[in-house]
Formats: C-alpha cells, sequence, structure tokens
C-alpha cells in the first residue's frame, strides 16, 4: 500500500512523483517569484513617485540598473535608476507576475494539489511527467532570475515583448542577451505549461472515481480542466510568435521587421516584415492567458464561497456554462488589444461586440457569487475573506472592461494608466486574491496544520485596502492622458497635478508590499509550528476531505471512496447537519452517521474494503 | 507509480466515473491534446504565411521555382521530385497504418517489419528534403535578404552602366542619353537575372522609364519549360528574351536591374522556416520510431500484451504527414 512505499529524501522532496508534493513545489515557487515580482513593483514605484530617488542602497545587489551621478557642488555620487532599466522592471515584473505566479504558481499549484484528489485519483495520469513539468518550470524560473543580474540588464520591451525592440538585439541594451534569455526561459515555460496541462485534461477526462459524472465534479475541477484546455491551445502560438521573433533576431528572417530608422543612423536592411502580424500572434495566446490566470481563481471563489457560506452554489450549471462560455470566447476577442494598431474598423467592432457578449458570462458567475452568499451562513475564515476580496475587485475592475472594450473608449485611452488600473484590479490582484483563498482554504491539506486566523485578518484587510489605494487612483491619471511605461513624470507640465498622487499611490504600494510579508511569516511558521489540522476543518463535502489529515502517496488508505452527489449539498432540508459530503451514500444516510465526529468526518473508512471496484496501485 | 484502471462493467454510461470517457486510455488522449496543441503551433505560421502572401504584389511561381528533379532533370519538371516526395511520406503512413494493425493481431514480426519500412520512408523524405534545401540554396533562395543584397545589385548595375559609357557618359547622365545608348547586360548581371528571378521579380526599366517585372526567361538552360506566349518573344543578340508578370515578352536592352521593394522575400523567408520546422518534426518523429522500433525488435510488446505505444506514435507520425498536406498545398501548388 501507499504509505509503506520506502522513499528517499530526494525522491520524496525533490523529484518526487507525487501530485502533492509538486503541489508544494508549484507554490513555494510561485511565493518566491511573487516577491521578487513585487520587489521590482516597488523598486519602479519608488521612482515614480520620487524622480531620481537615491538608490545607493541598492548598488551592491542591482548596480546593473542604476547609473551613477556626480554632484559637482558636494563631491558625492548618488545611484539613480536608468531610464531604460525602468523598461526592465517593468518588463519583469509582468512577467514574472503573469507567468511564473499567476499562471504556473497559481493554476499549477492548485491544478496539480486538488485534481486527483478531487476527482478520487491515487495520482495524475502521468505523475513522471507531471514532475517534468515542474522541473522544465523550475529551470525557466531560473533562466529569468539570471537574466535579472546581468550586466545588460533582462529584456525591456514589456511583457508583452512587441518588435521592433524586441526584435533588434541592439535596439536597447535590454534587447540583446535579456531578451534572448526571456525567450529562452519562455520556450521551456512553454513546454513546461503544456507537460502540465496534458496531465490535467486526461486526469479528469479518465480517472475520476465511481459515479462521479461531470455534472457532479467541484467548480475548481472544471475550472482547472478548462484553464488547461485553453493553455494547451493558445500557448503553443506564443511558442510560434516567440520562434519567429528568435528567426528575426537572429537568422536574418525579417517576419517582423520592415525597414524602419534607426537611432544611430540609417535604415534597417530588413524589409517586408510586419510588427502586427506578432501582436496579432502575441494577444491569440495573450488574451486566452488573462482567462488562463483567472479561472482557477473564480473555480477555488466558487468553492470557497459555497463552503463557507453553508449553502449551494447558486446555479452550478450556469457556473459551468459561463467557464465554457468565457473559455470560447476567450479565443476570438483579442484584437480588442490592438484597436489602435490602424485594424480595420469593422473588424474592430465585431471583436469590440464579442469582448461585451464576455461581460454576460462574468456577470452570470458575479451574480451566482452573490446569491450564493445571499442568506447564506457566512464563516467568516481567511479564505472565505479573500473569495470575497476576489468577487469585490472583478466587479470593479471587470466594470472598466466594459469601458475598454469599447473601440471609441479604449482608443483615447489606450497605453494610459487606466489600463494599468483596469488589469491590475480585474486580472492581477483578483487572480492574487483567488491564490490566497486557494492556500488559507487548503493549507490544512497541504501542510498538516492550520494557519494562524488573526494574521491572516491582518493579512487581509491590509492587502485588500492597498489595493484599492493602489490602483484606484490610477484610473483618474488615466483619464487625464498619463501614459504609461514613462519612467518619470516630472518633465511633463499635465502630469504636475499628479506627482502628489504618484507618491501616495507608492506609499500604498509599500503598505501593500509589507502586508506580504505577515503572510509569508504566517505561511512558514504555519507549515512548521501550527495548529494541528483535522480531517475536514471547513466541514466541506469534496473528496479531499476525506483523506486522512497528511495523505500519503496514493492519496487514500484502502479504497478509494465513490461518490454519491454533487458537491455543494450544503444545508440539505432533512439533513441534521449543514453538510452533506459527496461520498455519503443514501445506505450511510440511513445509518446513523456520526457528523460530530472530532474531524468531521462522518464516515469511519479506516477498514480497507475489498470490493471488486478497487483499482490496483502497482509502486 | 503507474496507476491502471480496471473498468467496473456493472455501471453504464461513459462519462459516470472509473470509465475511460472518450474511450482512449489516458496515454492516447495526451497524444492526442498534444497534437492538437501542436496543429495550433503550425496553425500560427501557416496564417503567418497566409497573412504575408496576401500583403504581397509579387510572389514566385512554384511551378518555376521547384522545377528539377536530381539526376533525371536540372530543369522542367515542375513538382515531380515535390511528388515524390509527398508520395514516401503518404505510403510511409500506410505502412504505419500496417504496423498499428498488425500489432492488433500481435503479429511481432509483421509489427517489425512496417516499423522498418516506415523509418526508411522517413529517412527518404528527410534526404528528399536535404537535397531539395541544397538545391534552393545553390540557385540563390536564401533565408533574409535584405535590402544589403538589393544594394549590392544596384552597384552591379551601375558599374555595368560605367563601363559601358565611361566618364563620357556620366556627364550626359539624363534620360535622353538611356534612349540612344546601346545597353547590353552583362554576362554577369544576366547570370544574376537568371539565378533571382525565379525567386524574386527582377526589375528592369527600360529606356522609357517603365518598369518590367522579369520572372522567367527562355534561357537556353530553360528549354523544356514553357509559359504562355502572349506576344511574340524579342530575342536579344544572345537569343534571350525576358518575360514580365503579365506574360508579354519584353526587350531586354536597354535596362537597368534592380529588385523590387522587399515584401517578395518573404517566400525564402517562409519556405525554409516552416518546411524546416515540419522538417523538425519529420526528424523527431524518424527518431521516437527508431526507438519504438528496437523495443519491437527486442519483444518489449508482446511481454506488455499490447502495442499501444506504437499506435501513439503513428499518431504522430500521421499528424506530420497531414500537416505536410497542408505545406505542400501552400508552397507547391498555389
Amino acid at each position: 500500500m501507499a504509505h509503506e512505499h520506502h522513499e528517499s529524501f530526494i525522491s520524496k522532496y525533490i523529484f518526487s512523483q507525487d501530485h502533492k508534493m509538486i503541489a508544494r513545489q508549484y507554490l513555494i515557487t510561485g511565493i518566491f517569484m511573487g516577491f521578487v515580482g513585487g520587489f521590482l513593483s516597488i523598486f519602479f514605484r519608488l521612482q515614480l513617485g520620487w524622480d531620481g530617488i537615491d538608490f545607493t542602497w541598492l548598488n551592491g545587489l542591482f548596480g546593473n540598473y542604476l547609473s551613477s551621478n556626480f554632484n559637482e557642488a558636494t563631491g558625492d555620487v548618488s545611484y539613480v535608476l536608468a531610464p531604460d532599466k525602468y523598461l526592465a522592471l517593468v518588463t519583469m515584473h509582468g512577467t514574472i507576475l503573469v507567468f511564473f505566479v499567476l499562471t504556473a504558481g497559481l493554476s499549477g499549484t492548485f491544478s496539480n494539489l486538488l485534481i486527483p484528489l478531487q476527482i478520487g485519483a491515487r495520482d495524475m495520469a502521468s505523475p513522471f511527467l507531471n514532475m517534468l513539468s515542474y522541473w522544465f518550470f523550475f529551470l525557466s524560473t531560473v533562466i529569468m532570475l539570471v537574466s535579472l543580474f546581468i550586466e545588460t540588464g533582462p529584456a525591456s520591451a514589456g511583457w508583452t515583448i512587441y518588435p521592433p525592440l524586441s526584435a533588434l538585439p541592439k535596439a536597447i541594451p535590454g534587447s540583446g542577451l535579456g531578451m534572448t534569455l526571456w525567450l529562452a526561459s519562455m520556450a521551456i515555460f512553454i513546454a513546461s505549461s503544456l507537460m502540465g496541462a496534458l496531465n490535467y485534461i486526461s486526469t479528469v477526462l479518465n480517472m475520476r472515481t465511481k459515479g462521479l459524472s461531470m455534472k457532479k465534479l467541484p467548480l475548481t475541477i472544471w475550472a482547472f480542466f478548462l484553464t488547461a484546455i485553453l493553455g494547451t491551445l493558445s500557448f503553443p502560438v506564443l511558442f510560434s510568435a516567440a520562434l519567429l521573433l528568435i528567426f528575426d533576431r537572429s537568422f536574418g528572417t525579417s517576419f517582423y521587421l520592415d525597414g524602419i530608422y534607426l537611432a544611430d543612423g540609417g535604415v534597417l536592411d530588413k524589409t517586408g516584415g510586419s510588427p502586427i502580424l506578432f501582436q496579432h500572434l502575441f494577444w491569440f495566446l495573450g488574451h486566452p492567458e488573462v482567462y488562463i490566470i483567472l479561472m482557477p481563481a473564480l473555480g477555488i471563489t466558487s468553492e470557497v464561497i459555497s463552503t463557507n457560506a453553508r449553502k449551494p452554489i447558486f446555479g452550478y450549471k450556469a457556473m459551468v456554462i459561463s467557464l465554457l462560455g468565457i473559455s470560447v470566447l476567450s479565443f476570438i476577442v483579442w484584437g480588442h488589444h490592438m484597436f489602435v494598431t490602424g485594424m480595420n474598423p469593422f473588424l474592430g467592432s465585431i471583436f469590440m461586440i464579442v469582448t461585451l457578449i464576455i461581460a454576460v458570462p462574468s456577470a452570470i458567475k458575479t451574480f451566482n457569487y452573490l446569491a450564493t452568499l445571499w442568506k447564506g451562513n457566512i464563516h467568516f475564515t481567511n479564505g472565505m475573506m479573500f473569495a470575497i476580496g476576489l468577487v469585490s475587485l472583478f466587479i470593479s475592475g471587470g466594470l472598466t472592461g466594459i469601458w475598454l472594450g469599447n473601440a471609441a473608449i479604449d482608443i483615447p485611452l489606450h497605453n494610459t494608466y487606466f489600463v494599468v488600473a483596469h488589469f491590475h484590479i480585474v486580472m492581477g490582484a483578483s487572480a492574487i486574491f483567488g491564490m490566497f483563498s486557494g492556500v488559507y482554504h487548503w493549507f490544512p491539506k497541504m501542510f498538516g496544520r492550520m494557519m494562524d486566523k488573526k494574521l491572516g485578518y491582518i493579512h487581509f484587510w491590509l492587502t485588500f485596502i492597498s489595493v484599492y489605494l493602489v490602483f484606484f487612483p490610477m484610473h483618474f491619471i488615466g483619464l487625464a492622458g498619463v501614459p504609461r511605461r514613462y519612467y518619470a513624470f516630472t518633465n511633463f507640465d499635465f502630469a504636475d497635478d499628479f506627482l502628489d498622487l504618484n507618491k501616495f499611490i507608492t506609499y500604498a504600494a509599500i503598505l501593500g508590499f509589507a502586508a506580504q510579508f505577515v503572510f509569508l511569516y504566517n505561511f512558514i511558521k504555519s507549515a512548521i509550528s501550527g495548529e494541528k489540522a483535522v480531517k475536514n476543518p471547513w466541514r466541506a463535502n469534496t473528496l479531499e476531505w476525506s483523506t486522512e489529515v497528511n495523505p500519503g502517496h496514493g492519496n487514500w488508505v484502502g479504497a478509494i471512496p465513490s461518490v454519491y452527489r454533487g458537491p455543494h449539498e450544503y444545508s440539505k432540508p432533512g439533513v441534521d447537519r449543514d453538510f452533506l459530503p459527496q461520498w455519503i451514500s443514501e445506505e450511510d444516510l440511513n445509518q446513523a452517521v456520526d457528523y460530530d465526529s472530532e474531524d468531521h468526518d462522518p464516515i469511519k473508512r479506516d477498514v480497507p474494503s475489498t470490493t471488486q471496484n478497487e483499482e490496483s496501485v502497482t509502486e | 507509480m503507474s496507476t491502471e484502471i480496471s473498468l467496473d462493467q456493472s455501471q453504464t454510461g461513459p462519462w459516470e466515473g472509473r470509465k475511460l470517457a472518450l474511450g482512449v486510455t489516458y496515454g492516447k488522449m495526451m497524444m492526442w491534446f498534444f497534437l492538437l496543441s501542436d496543429a495550433f503551433t503550425f496553425s500560427a505560421f501557416l496564417t503567418g504565411y497566409g497573412y504575408f502572401r496576401f500583403i504581397s504584389t509579387t510572389w514566385p511561381n512554384p511551378e518555376v521555382v521547384f522545377q528539377s528533379v536530381p539526376v533525371v532533370a536540372a530543369h522542367g519538371a515542375p513538382l515531380v521530385f515535390v511528388g515524390i516526395m509527398t508520395f514516401i511520406l503518404i505510403a510511409s503512413s500506410l505502412t504505419m497504418v500496417l504496423a498499428v494493425e498488425a500489432g492488433h493481431r500481435h503479429d511481432n514480426n509483421a509489427v517489425k517489419k512496417f516499423m522498418v519500412y516506415t523509418v526508411v520512408g522517413g529517412l527518404m523524405f528527410l534526404s528528399c528534403q536535404a537535397y531539395e534545401w541544397n538545391h534552393l540554396i545553390h540557385q540563390g533562395l536564401k533565408l533574409g535578404l535584405t535590402a544589403g543584397d538589393f544594394a549590392y545589385e544596384t552597384e552591379l548595375a551601375e558599374a555595368q552602366h560605367h563601363a559601358h559609357h565611361g566618364a563620357e557618359a556620366e556627364e550626359a547622365h539624363s534620360d535622353a542619353h538611356h534612349a540612344e545608348a546601346n545597353h547590353e547586360l552583362s554576362a554577369e548581371a544576366k547570370g544574376w537575372i537568371a539565378e533571382r528571378r525565379i525567386f524574386y521579380p527582377v526589375v528592369l526599366t527600360d529606356a522609357d522609364g517603365k518598369e518590367h517585372e522579369i520572372w522567367d526567361a527562355n534561357t537556353e538552360g530553360d528549354k523544356g519549360f514553357e509559359l504562355p506566349v502572349v506576344s511574340e518573344p524579342i530575342l536579344d543578340k544572345h537569343g534571350v528574351a525576358y518575360m514580365d508578370r503579365a506574360g508579354n515578352y519584353v526587350n531586354p536592352e536597354g535596362y537597368e536591374v534592380a529588385l523590387p521593394s522587399g515584401e517578395t522575400t518573404q517566400f525564402g523567408n517562409l519556405f525554409f522556416f516552416i518546411t524546416g520546422f515540419h522538417g523538425f518534426h519529420v526528424f523527431t518523429g524518424v527518431l521516437i520510431l527508431i526507438i519504438i522500433m528496437i523495443n519491437v525488435f527486442k519483444g518489449t510488446y508482446i511481454k506488455r500484451g499490447h502495442y499501444e505505444m506504437v499506435e501513439k506514435v503513428g499518431l504522430y507520425w500521421h499528424f506530420v504527414d497531414l500537416v505536410w498536406v497542408f505545406v505542400f498545398t501552400l508552397f507547391y501548388l498555389i
């Protein structure tokens, strides 16, 4: 049996094929990258708040980002952020947060943890491929981190790496080696994401336990499943775009380049290409990518809200159909990122219409969350707080999405801070809140201990308030026409009014970043010495809570439980308790079920079953 | 740890759990989804091809570009060689099917035989592609023709101009002069045109300042190849006639030589990139086929009791063939 299986340290903690360990590896890498990406944002927020602020204190570690200023009057040397390195910082902040934290860190963690546990499988379809997926991700992480410290700086063309800035190795310092490393890292990342997604899809389709039809799947699994399909279909197109870019950079082709004038004189000798082609290919990934980030967070929120409101999720079918709708629509709306590229207005209006249609499934989800909360017996656990926070942010950010989806409004607002505010709230902060919600909720399953609730509240309120303080004012800066990706706003009269507001935003950003250390402290402390968890601490219905507190490799001692009901049978009339787990059969109900058992698992199932349905596990 | 599923026959409906929902094992399902993913990669490239094809005002004629068969004919056999290549690849798909079918019958010897045929087919296709690339590169098609290449050719034309008319002509450099002068292209310039015009139209500016795009010529080397004759060709003293894109023969005398704008260079970029990417797939396919073939020879699948690995590599191989049909259509037929 699984728990008797002897494993060495390396096969248990490093090259582990156990999906739960791989999930923890993803989570810890993701948290680490989150702190790196967050630090980069503080770095450039300081510059935006106080133009030319002295960064001498960072000279030791980040000297390659600074240029020295010699003060003749005093004879002092100070170090300020070099303008082209400002671009490097925003590029790496975006890349790390979008791909390494919110794609791999969020989806990688929870898909790995929850898919086998919630569908009743011993492990992923291919544990080996799963392990490979993490180590490819780890390798890409290392390459991306290395690029932060090379002398010419990391990639600087924005996380969207538009050519020609990314296609001409000599355009700016970051376009050279930094860009090459970016492309290498992302190619490996895409391979990792593909291996992960293939596993998630085939596991969900083929390995559900007895009785668990697709109609009874928890919404988390639906979200991870559709996310994996989105990833499988959209990441290869980014790979194509990147490969063409690599050829333009290194092998003399001109897919994206056409006779542009160079700063050092002369016309580029490459002709016939089109940078717009890159934008089309990039955003064919780029838009589904938004939902690759958001959908796992929405799935987590669905489960957490239903569990903690002690109510069935309102409109399970509508939730699944809206996820499906979002998935399909996400592939045909990429043009709304490109309204200002000289797109034919007719085409623009088609992209506009399908973009606005996405508001329908999004609104269905939002209203269903609210309807689930309505008259619920709400338990304000940390996970629930963050889930409700997500709903709040999803509404705030979603409403500005309706603005930006309109070509006529998008054109003046394009590339302003309004856009920055929109996507940080709706995609960045929302998804981060979903991730936190998941961490707080499933921490007992991952580490067998509970997180500290008080520290969790402090973390939630500081984060929630600072997110709004940082991003809400950006709407007004953007509406006033202040563009994004500017090194400083001190040279423009029209932006003078916002100098103080920029300082304020920086203070708020520092507050938000500091709050994450509360989380980090809580995370480490609780993992080591937190209160011991019981089997089913949230009195939840889904299968992962039927395992031991610290499930071994193989997840269930004895037979895998069968599933008899949907995942959301909370507060069911006629049942004497407010939850009815999926693994309780009608026969169990007729017998006296011990809901008040110490670990909230109504059935003692420690007697290995010998029914013919048991699957063979070979180790 | 490998996880196997024993089917529970007592349940109904493939979607009720503990069932192979789509009727395939996870390995085959992963291969199907991988192929779906790879199809999107190729789609992106082929969409890029379409994009450039539509914005280009000129494009080489595949019947001119691909008209040689090694050993048999240097010219005048349009699409014959690629037809052979395609036939080999499709035939290897057929032997792959037969290998899979033999696997279902547990006929290890037959699987061995057809796997070998398939590997040989794949290697033959790759060799053909290597030959074709080599041939085209020798003809002057290359990845990333730049404006620098145009500049060189402009110089070439200028150099000829000077050679023919000396300092005198330079002083009296005017349109009128062009009309008078009896320009004649040097052998070097003709050679250059003969090479390039296969892939890119060469623009010759005639004495009246009218531009002609030269696509093909009825040169001595091109005897076996015919283009629709719109009017009688006017031969120069070497017996060379030039034909513009509309199919009109034009007089080569008194022309300045240049290549037109860079967009048409995309043919070379796209051809080498996309056929190269496909060739890389064939190459990896052959490698995987060889690994599986070794397993077949070792009897691994007899012990395992099924030939699913052969089936999975077969799926990949058919996919590569299917992609070739699109590549073939886009580059060679239209």
